[in-house]
């Protein structure tokens, strides 16, 4: 049954078959996301020369941070990247309709994350936390501003990447509601299940990296 | 043959992603509880471990590294190799300082205090100007 619809589905003209194009997507995807790991890897590298130098830094700031906040949005991600690949197994099993329902859950999920991100942010904001000239907060340690330049550049780059997954979400939204995402050709959607698992991953490590210090 | 075997992502049982699913938030809650039981340097040590593990199931299953094609596997194994290098030379370098900073009276300056970013901006507009008549 699945069979006719990939044949009869419009491939690039470049492409042989349906399935060349689709490998090949994946291919690009995954080099996509080997970069994503070297670019946050640059961080998380910052992270360990600075742990290293200042592990008392590091205990003090921790006491700044929140770990239940930092695990619901944990919870808030593993369970919209559950509800994506939920969206795919909808295209897979030709039950369009659930298509565009699990992928709303998904974008309500990623909207939680960064409502309970921007708690946190207003809370350190409020405190004097804020990097650069906006650093107020009077630590004993006088190196403390650097956890949070880090805490901010790592936050903020993982928001911008949940803030471009939900743009893309509304996008396969918007491609399932006219019908063109089905069982024989659903690759947009796969391949920003594949982005969202990365976002996912990153904040696995970021979680206990940034909330668990102390 | 049916579509589903020979797809990359074939279609699996509810229940291999309710069991990714219901494995990460356990292992969230596991790396909760070894927080919450203060080991010192052992927690930090061991919650870096469920998160590569919780990151070894996204990876392996959830996003189906483990079905790729061995082409797709040698972009993905080559940019971990890399990071594991960066990582690795990193830790080499930094663990292995000793008590330099001490020895040399932190005179590194690498523990600047925070400076407001007002100051020091007059000079950044003197080169600049330097620079440009230089040019001319």
């Amino acid at each position: 049954m699945s069979d006719i619809s990939i044949s009869e589905r419009h491939v690039g003209h470049h492409w042989d078959t349906a399935e060349q194009e689709e490998s090949a997507a994946r291919l690009g995807m995954w080099i996509f996301i080997g970069q994503e790991f070297l670019f946050f890897g640059t961080l998380f590298v910052a992270y360990i020369i600075f742990r290293v130098f200042y592990p008392e830094m590091f205990h003090e700031a921790s006491e700044h941070l929140s770990w239940k906040l930092g695990a619901l949005n944990t919870v808030f991600l593993i369970l919209s990247s559950f509800s994506m690949v939920l969206a795919i197994r909808s295209a897979q099993t030709n039950k369009l309709k659930n298509i565009g329902r699990y992928l709303w859950i998904t974008f309500l999920f990623a909207l939680a994350f960064l409502v309970v991100k921007g708690f946190e942010y207003d809370a350190k904001i409020v405190h004097g936390l804020l990097p650069s000239k906006w650093f107020t907060a009077a630590g004993h340690e006088p190196t403390l501003h650097l956890f949070f330049g880090m805490y901010f550049a790592f936050t903020g780059l993982h928001a911008l990447h949940v803030i471009v997954g939900m743009g893309l979400i509304l996008w396969l939204i918007r491609k399932a509601n006219r019908g063109q995402l089905y069982p024989g050709y659903h690759t947009p959607l796969e391949m920003v299940s594949l982005y969202w698992h990365t976002v996912e991953l990153i904040w696995i490590f970021l979680f206990p990296c940034l909330y668990f210090v102390g | 043959m049916s579509n589903s075997e020979k797809s990359l992502h074939p279609i699996r049982p509810l229940r291999f992603y309710v069991a990714i699913v219901s494995s990460l938030l356990l292992l969230t809650a596991v790396s909760v509880v070894i927080h919450l039981l203060e080991l010192g340097v052992w927690s930090s040590v061991l919650t870096i471990v469920v998160a590569s593990v919780q990151a070894l199931i996204v990876v392996l299953f959830s996003m189906g590294l483990r079905y790729e094609k061995g082409f797709t596997m040698i972009f993905v194994a080559g940019s971990f190799l890399f990071l594991i290098f960066f990582v690795a030379l990193t830790l080499a370098d930094v663990v292995t300082r000793g008590d330099m900073f001490n020895k040399e009276h932190r005179n590194y300056k690498i523990k600047t205090p925070v400076k407001p970013m007002g100051q020091g901006t007059e000079h950044h507009s003197g080169e600049k100007k330097s620079h440009e008549s230089r040019e001319h």
